[in-house]
């Protein structure tokens, strides 16, 4: 069976471990026992400085449904030994040879169960030359708040015009499980971009893709429909969606985008938008219609976002460039305009937020489903922030429109962000890493709009993040899962896109 | 049958399977280690579980991940030769094996035969390592099939979807040979479940598993690129290879009863087959690819003086070998010097690169911007490259030095780690992190020291499809930047404008050259002489009265020749590597 299976070649090892026997059943047990690592014994010495970890996971608030938070420990050493001990019951223990501790996902699960809101400590201890060095503890807090189940990302290199592989890919935050929903691959390596749910609703569900096969996919009933947006009444297509609560709507900005390189810069280019408007997709009608927020054109509107309860359409706006314009003087307000859900009509838009008055520019209004706090990206200018190293992320409490600085910032971007159903997690794209690649992190968010210290998105290899050169895109929790085979989304995109229809009203 | 005697087996087996291998070994080391060179630096092969995992998400993905790792020991060029060398012997040994296993008593012709034109196929420069490592899987597969109790032969209906998964298209081959073979054993439900097996596994594939268009799952790992475009050929090496189990059946008796003393004609046949084997070998020795991978070996190896010499012993036109000795010339502080002993082109194109999205542009297009110290943009080109074509070590070197040089070192460890991941540059990666964390390091670097100080401290935005248009905000930003300056200087002379050139001598002179470069100060000295306009005030520089009088005589001869262009080229042709040359006759 070996020999057919594996031809000519394989028959000599098959052979060889044959002729092993029972010798290999011992060299097997020999190498298990030699990479066991016993806990520290004899005399332990107590070191004062505190361990370095990487993913930092110091002192962070995490959900109690919250996949193992593996990590490494960056100190040299020969042999290394952690304990975590429940502040209210429950401990367990990893050992390593390299630093790395891995946790069994059952008794992480457990332990996490066992001391809802309180604190978990853990003692890291490293042997180097024959003895122990135990380090001070550190602590994490396990909410008792969940996180939604699913993570959604785009993975994509953090290029800058040119892209192979891009795929939108559903990550379960309860373990390390990760799938691909999409994969550009499927369809000839088209771009898919601006993947967004309704309400972290993955039945309503949709993504943009650009290339021959080039459409927005909506996902209804289960099934992907292809509909080509673009009216011939357009100047150009449609952009970045946020879905009406009610499901029946999406909110479309409408941009001319130019991407620029600069010269010297880290920040590397510059996106932004020569025009942009605002438009209203009617799924039930297949009708694309203006939200006639500019009837002069006198601004660049763009990033729509919903009030949970639907009554109220936020976005950014800009004044519209002119022709020599310099891209630095391009800053963007936040505003934001009634809709009357059954008439499908708008008032006059409010100022929310004057950011051009501080010489600063808003980008990606979030609002919280609970719709007491609003979170938005603040930058120096343009409303591409991702590339903007300055960019750092704002709450606006509704009730009294004041503005407050997070505390989950750092001194790279953080950027695109998203709630969790329940109001409590934010997740945002923080570039703290490396400077260059995304990479999700979680925050708690309290009733006020103040975030706890964040914790990038665990992996199963605690290096994962050094060595991963993509990026984390769009990052956007979700209730539910969405199973899209190869085979649907080949079948969708080989149709014919439905033509949507332009109408005033 | 007869059995064949010792002597016989030598002459008829043993001495042309040798004469083969040693050939083949010669041949592709000495005449065409060229295809080692590209293909080497063509992907970067890294030894890591998430780089394997990469290649397992479609069928035939293995096989390319195999390819690569073939190609990485393509680094040592006699190692090359000889993997490539014995791969072509083992699979001649095989389809022996399979033939005899099928019945042939001695079958020589169609494994030599076949033998040889894998070694042809493979003088091809595009030619992959996953062609010969698919074929041989398959030939590999069939044999451990058909040696098999016909009981075990039904596992032939789960070892197929396998090989599909593994090896791709390769697979087919395996498919289509043990199609034949169950035909002549008449083995029909085999066959039809094997068929059936493949095709459900497909269908669940393509629905349920591959994010993949189906052409591309029918299609990979194979290419008409992989190949070098030798379709006829391969294809007929396909088919030869696929129809083995009925060659090993077919015997031509007249053949098989002519024979020299004991020997049989047929035997003789592999003897035939090197002949013409060698003969077409050298015919397809592609000179100009020899000559402009050199050149490109050359300029990755930094060996700038070597490469000028070599591209004017040994003179081109390809405007890419071209525009890397512009490269070259620039970073030696030749470039208004020697710029017109080569080729140059009116429109640029072998000075600058304009944006593309196609391999060689992308690949080289970043060492201009790298030369006149605009490092965002050198790096830029460097990760579309990679974005597009994958990790090759030339881009991650580029990628390294371009992210030490801005200190982004936690990038550039990224990058590091990729190649000390790699199986031969490991080294590079130990040089690299020397550099770590450590701006004093870079900054008293010879390469990465001079380059961070050129880097451009002015931001403007890059203009990829008018390179030209850089070179200015260049000069504003640091207008003593020598390279960029020698630059814009030859960008003015293939413009023939003059009095761009002669304006900027005052910079040319607050540069510190203490020379006018040979061919601007022909531009100068035509400036000057035919009274074009004011000359500047130079504190230093002065125009060689040398140069003067040689343009005096090269205008003499002109206005003699000037009623025959043709004529007069020719007797100028001792001027063919100056300035007023290019501007009379291009």
């Amino acid at each position: 069976m070996n020999l057919l299976i594996s031809g000519f070649a394989i028959n000599g090892i098959f052979k060889l471990f044959m002729n092993l026997g029972n010798h290999s059943i011992y060299l097997i047990c020999l190498l298990f026992i030699c990479s066991c690592v016993s806990e520290p014994d004899g005399e332990v010495q107590t070191v004062p400085e505190a361990v370095t970890i990487y993913p930092d996971y110091t002192e962070v608030t995490i959900p109690i449904n919250i996949a193992p938070l593996n990590f490494m420990v960056e100190e040299e050493g020969d042999a290394y030994y952690l304990k975590v001990s429940g502040e209210k019951s429950g401990s367990l223990a990893v050992s390593s040879r390299d630093g790395k501790f891995r946790f069994s996902e059952k008794k992480w699960k457990n332990l996490l169960a066992e001391n809802a809101g309180v604190k978990l400590s853990y003692q890291i201890s490293v042997e180097k030359d024959g003895s122990w060095n135990q380090y001070p503890s550190f602590s994490n807090t396990v909410s008792t708040e969940k996180v939604d189940p699913f993570l959604y990302y785009r993975l994509l290199y953090p290029g800058y015009e040119s892209w192979t592989e891009i795929s939108i890919v559903k990550r379960s935050l309860e373990s390390f499980k990760e799938k691909a929903v999409i994969e550009n691959n499927v369809v000839g390596q088209n771009c898919v971009n601006c993947h967004a749910f309704n309400n972290q609703n993955a039945e309503n569900f949709m993504f943009h893709m650009r290339g021959n096969l080039g459409g927005t996919y909506f996902v209804e009933n289960g099934e992907l429909k292809k509909v080509n947006l673009k009216t011939k009444e357009m100047q150009n297509g449609a952009v970045y969606p946020r879905w009406h609560p009610s499901g029946k709507y999406v909110a479309f900005s409408s941009n001319k985008v130019v991407q620029q390189f600069h010269s010297m810069e880290n920040k590397k280019i510059e996106v932004s938008d020569l025009n942009s408007s605002l438009v209203l997709y009617d799924l039930d009608k297949n009708e694309m219609m203006p939200v006639p927020v500019d009837p002069e054109k006198q601004f660049m509107d763009t990033y729509p976002e919903w009030s949970p309860d639907g009554q109220f359409l936020y976005f950014c706006r800009a004044a519209q460039i002119e022709e020599n314009y310099d891209y630095r003087d391009i800053k963007y307000d936040l505003y934001r305009v009634a809709f009357d859900t059954e008439q499908r009509k708008f008032s006059e838009p409010e100022l929310v937020f004057d950011a051009v008055a501080i010489g600063k520019s808003v980008s990606f209004p979030r609002i919280s489903p609970a719709g007491n706090v609003l979170i938005f990206t603040l930058h120096n200018y343009g409303n591409f922030s991702i590339w903007h190293k300055e960019a750092d992320l704002y709450s606006i409490d509704l009730k009294n429109l004041e503005v407050e600085k997070c505390g989950n910032n750092s001194d790279f971007t953080e950027s695109y962000h998203s709630w969790s159903s329940n109001s409590k997690w934010l997740v945002f794209s923080s570039k703290r890493g490396d400077g260059l690649t995304a990479r999700p992190y979680i925050s708690l968010i309290d009733e006020n709009g103040a975030a706890s210290k964040p914790f990038v998105l665990p992996q199963e290899d605690p290096g994962f993040y050094r060595d991963f050169v993509k990026t984390f895109n769009i990052p956007e929790f979700a209730q539910t899962d969405i199973n899209l085979t190869p085979g649907e989304i080949r079948e969708a995109a080989g149709k014919k896109a439905i033509q949507a229809q332009w109408a005033t009203n | 049958m007869n059995s064949v005697s010792d002597k016989t087996k030598i002459i008829t087996r043993l001495f042309p399977v040798s004469l083969l291998f040693l050939f083949s070994t010669f041949f592709l080391y000495s005449f065409t280690n060229y295809i080692f060179f590209y293909q080497e630096k063509s992907s970067l092969f890294q030894v890591s579980f998430a780089f394997l995992k990469q290649h397992l998400d479609q069928p035939g993905g293995l096989l390319e991940y195999l390819g690569k790792l073939q190609m990485a020991f393509y680094y040592n060029p006699l190692l090359g030769a000889l993997v490539v060398s014995a791969q072509i012997l083992l699979l001649v040994w095989l389809m022996g094996r399979i033939g005899k296993q099928l019945g042939a008593e001695n079958i020589l012709f169609v494994p030599f035969l076949a033998g040889a034109l894998l070694f042809y196929l493979q003088t091809n420069y595009q030619y992959q390592a996953i062609n010969n490592l698919g074929i041989l899987f398959q030939l590999l597969l069939f044999g451990g099939l058909i040696i098999s109790k016909p009981n075990y032969q039904w596992l032939a209906v789960i070892l197929i979807p396998v090989a599909y998964f593994l090896f791709g298209s390769f697979s087919f081959l395996l498919l289509g040979l043990s199609t034949i073979y169950f035909l002549f054993q008449k083995s029909w439900l085999k066959l039809v479940l094997s068929w059936i097996s493949l095709g459900m596994f497909f269908w669940i594939g393509k629905e349920f598993l591959f994010f993949y268009t189906t052409d591309s799952l029918l299609v990979f790992p194979f290419s008409s690129t992989a190949i070098g475009g030798q379709v006829i050929l391969f294809g007929l090496t396909a088919l030869l290879l696929l129809f083995i189990p009925v060659f090993a059946k077919i015997r031509i008796k007249v053949i098989e009863r002519i024979a020299i003393r004991k020997i049989k004609l047929a035997g003789l046949s592999p003897y035939l087959i090197l002949g013409l084997m060698i003969i077409a070998a050298f015919q397809n020795i592609d000179e100009r690819s020899k000559h402009y991978f050199h050149a490109e070996k050359l300029f990755y190896e930094q060996k700038y003086d070597e490469l000028i010499r070599y591209n004017f012993n040994e003179p081109t036109n390809n405007k890419l070998t071209l525009f890397l000795n512009n490269v070259a010339l620039a970073e030696t502080g030749r470039l208004g010097d020697s710029f017109f002993k080569f080729r140059q082109s009116d429109d640029g194109s072998t000075l600058f690169l304009k944006w593309q999205n196609i391999g060689q542009y992308l690949q080289f297009g970043g060492y201009y911007y790298y030369a006149i110290g605009v490092i965002n943009e050198a790096q830029r080109w460097a990760y579309e490259y990679m974005v597009i074509y994958g990790a090759t070590p030339e881009t991650l070197k580029m990628l390294i030095k371009t992210e030490l040089i801005k200190g982004n070192y936690r990038t550039a460890e990224k990058y590091i780690s990729m190649l000390d991941r790699s199986l031969f540059y490991k080294d590079d990666a130990i040089y690299f992190r020397k550099f770590m964390n450590n701006d004093a390091a870079v900054l008293s670097d010879k390469e990465l020291g001079r380059k961070k100080q050129q880097d451009t401290k002015l931001d403007f935005f890059v203009k990829t499809d008018t390179p030209w248009l850089n070179l200015l905000p260049v000069l504003d930003a640091d207008p003593n930047n020598s390279v960029a300056l020698q630059y814009e200087l030859s960008w003015l002379m293939l413009q023939k404008d003059m009095k761009g050139i002669v304006e900027l001598l005052p910079a040319l002179e607050n540069a510190g050259l203490k020379k006018i470069p040979k061919n601007i100060e022909e531009a100068v000295v035509t400036y000057k002489l035919l009274r074009v306009g004011e000359m500047p005030e130079l504190k230093q520089l002065k125009i060689d009265p040398k140069t003067e009088q040689r343009f005096q005589q090269y205008y003499q001869i002109y206005q003699q020749n000037q009623a025959d262009k043709r004529k007069a080229q020719v007797a100028l042709r001792d001027f063919a590597d100056t300035y007023w040359y290019y501007v009379f006759f291009n």
